[in-house]
């Protein structure tokens, strides 16, 4: 605080110039700016033309006299206080208390002593000047409070513009956040990959606000970026985890569930850090399945000490997924009671079918009552449908010309390539980019999916399909196959995609090659028509396109065509 | 949140009072820069016995005080963590990167 003496101007008022001059003088020698006015009349126009620091008020005087003039100075103030003494004849003791009454602050007796004189002046000299540090404060923290509201509002636009998109609006996903402060730090998403699959995003950044948010705002683009280019949700939490750890300071992180469902085959994978365990809930209100939080948030560990894996779970009916941010858990009742860990499950299983978020809302609200939200509450729920019951999406229209560029891509990725590379979205991004194909992207990633899949899982790491159907099989068969991805040590996988022409259409030829030993070509006709099954159905999948596709001889080379136009 | 410091051998023992949140942020650095430089200490014992709630900026304090610690050859223990706050850091993993008492 900056408490060096400081001049200040002291209004003079008396109507006796020999007394006018005398406090003039003493108030100049202790380094002050006298000012005079020899009546009320004349103090009140000087007080409201520039305002002094201090004023020095004789009583008794002509005119409207020093008690009415303190009166109409403190009235003209509004708001503003300026110190008046007044001075006043020895032994006068009503007139004391109605100058304090009038508004004075302080009286001098006359006549005066010049030590205390000195000494009252110095008095309010400390006084002005801790309220001039007032001021300034109160005022600084008007314009801090001014850009707090600014930053506010645009946190507010941030998380709306985070929130309002097309994934969102998708019926079959219902959200809902309550902020603890102005906004959420919960954020939530959900897109589709070119393969159709869901995908869906809690985030619960560390704190509240706009840190909260913007600790979960490159975590938002990723999601949505990868997603559209169809990475599994173990490589973009792997590279959230990243990007957080690399750009936010030290101790910032944020809680994340993502999840997957495929809904051609029925799979769900979930990748928790952090957050209350999401479930899903069948058909019966029973509990199917919950993903504990395995792992911690995001942010905090280095990309090498990482882990991506997802837990997986096969559902053969409709059901609902629900998640929910840990605000909802410990959000406190009046009583300072946590609404708990359990409640929403049993919330869940309480309620039958599409009225469930409705009712864990409800709950959640009545719990609440008008207790305070500590944290930021989001629930989300996920309508599931019967697997494989859906269809692909339609083939986009081709536009009548002919797009016949010639165009040629070879592709050879080694034991080493396969297993650090998602091949398939590193493909699609580069087919996206070429014109005329971008619209057609979705189902080329469809198609590379399965036969690059299928070349990888029963090519190369000979996996057999049939495990899938075991009770918990598809957690077998993905643990095997990470196991044997591990030990791949050769062979390799070969793509070429070719634009030419086939019975007066134009096509794209896709072949996919791999090293391994083919397998017996006479059962692919079961496996086709068996699509009922689940290990029928990607190759299925790729016939519900209406597509032609041919196995070579050995049953290691597949190529199937298909359509960009006449 | 109010914050006592009791030293025993070369372990400083920070027994937490009340809730450990954002609020918390300023005194809990205080008190962990007091020992973070005293060269006699060589292991932080956050106490929780009297802490019922912890949010995520506290969490967030813990991983900066176990860095700065790992940064003077100190180490962080976290003791008589139960109810809502052993729930918290059982949510996040935490014992993946403190010893849990």
């Amino acid at each position: 605080m900056n408490l060096l003496p400081c001049s200040l101007r002291i209004l003079v008022v008396d109507d006796t110039p020999t007394n006018l001059q005398f406090i003039s003088h003493v108030i100049q020698r202790m380094g002050h700016v006298p000012v005079s006015a020899s009546s009320g009349e004349q103090a009140l126009e000087m007080f409201q033309s520039d305002p002094p620091d201090m004023i020095l008020m004789d009583v008794m005087m002509p005119g409207i006299g020093g008690l009415e003039a303190t009166r109409r100075i403190r009235t003209a103030a509004a708001g503003r206080w300026v110190p008046i003494i007044m001075v006043t004849a020895c032994g006068q003791e009503d007139e004391i208390v109605a100058g304090l009454n009038a508004g004075a602050d302080d009286y001098l007796l006359k006549p005066l002593s010049l030590n205390i004189f000195q000494a009252k002046v110095r008095v309010f000299e400390r006084i002005v000047r801790l309220q001039r540090e007032i001021t300034q404060r109160s005022e600084e923290l008007d314009a801090y409070y001014q850009q707090a509201e600014e930053e506010r509002r645009i946190g507010a636009w941030l998380m709306e513009y985070m929130i309002n998109r097309p994934g969102l609006l998708d019926p079959e996903v219902r959200y809902s956040i309550t902020p603890a402060w102005h906004f959420s730090g919960d954020l939530l998403a959900a897109a589709q990959t070119p393969g159709q699959s869901r995908h869906v995003m809690l985030s619960d950044g560390m704190g509240h606000g706009l840190p909260a948010a913007i600790t979960s705002l490159p975590l938002f683009d990723t999601f949505y970026a990868m997603t559209e280019l169809g990475y599994g949700i173990g490589r973009i939490a792997e590279a959230m985890n990243s990007r957080l750890h690399d750009m936010s300071p030290r101790g910032r992180f944020a809680a994340v569930t993502l999840a997957s469902i495929n809904p051609w085959t029925g799979v769900i994978e979930v990748w928790n850090g952090g957050n209350p365990p999401p479930c899903l809930v069948g058909a019966n209100s029973e509990i199917l399945k919950r993903w504990a939080s395995k792992y911690l948030p995001l942010g905090i560990l280095s990309p090498e000490a990482f882990c991506s894996e997802t837990e997986v779970y096969s559902y053969k009916d409709a059901c609902q997924l629900f998640l929910w941010s840990d605000g909802l858990i410990e959000q406190e009742s009046e009583k300072g009671e946590s609404f708990g860990i359990e409640r929403p499950y049993e919330f869940l299983q309480e309620t039958a079918g599409d009225g469930r978020f409705d009712a864990l809302l409800q709950a959640i609200g009545s719990h609440r009552g008008d207790a305070v939200a500590a944290d930021d509450i989001s629930l989300m729920m996920v309508t599931v449908r019967q697997p494989g019951g859906m269809e692909p999406a339609a083939l986009p229209v081709s536009h009548g010309e002919s797009r016949r560029t010639g165009l040629r891509m070879s592709f050879r990725f080694d034991a080493h390539d396969l297993k650090y590379l998602d091949v398939v979205p590193t493909l699609t991004g580069l087919v996206e980019k070429i014109d005329g194909l971008r619209d057609h992207s979705g189902h080329i990633f469809m198609i590379l999916a399965e036969l690059v899949g299928n070349a990888l899982d029963h090519g190369l790491l000979r996996l057999d399909s049939s495990l899938k159907t075991l009770p918990d099989g598809f957690s077998r068969y993905l643990e095997e196959r990470r196991q044997r991805l591990e030990a791949l040590d050769n062979g390799y996988i070969q793509i070429d995609i070719e634009e030419t022409g086939r019975n007066g259409r134009d096509v794209l030829k896709i072949k996919v090659l791999d090293s391994g030993d083919g397998f017996d070509k006479t059962r692919l006709p079961h496996r086709m028509n068996d699509a009922g099954q689940l290990y029928g159905r990607g190759v299925a999948l790729v016939q519900q396109l209406g597509l032609d596709m041919q196995y070579s001889e050995t049953g290691n080379e597949v190529r199937v065509y298909y359509d960009v136009g006449s | 949140m109010n914050i006592e410091i009791q030293k025993v051998g070369n372990t400083a023992r920070l027994v937490l009072n009340g809730r450990f949140d954002f609020n918390s942020y300023q005194d809990f650095n205080q008190h962990a820069d007091q020992i973070m430089s005293d060269g006699s200490i060589g292991q932080f014992a956050v106490d929780f016995e009297n802490v019922k709630y912890i949010d995520s900026s506290a969490l967030g304090m813990l991983l900066l005080l176990k860095e700065r610690a790992t940064s003077v050859s100190k180490t962080v223990l976290l003791v008589n963590c139960k109810g809502a706050v052993y729930q918290a850091l059982e949510l996040g993993n935490f014992h993946r990167l403190f010893t849990i008492q």
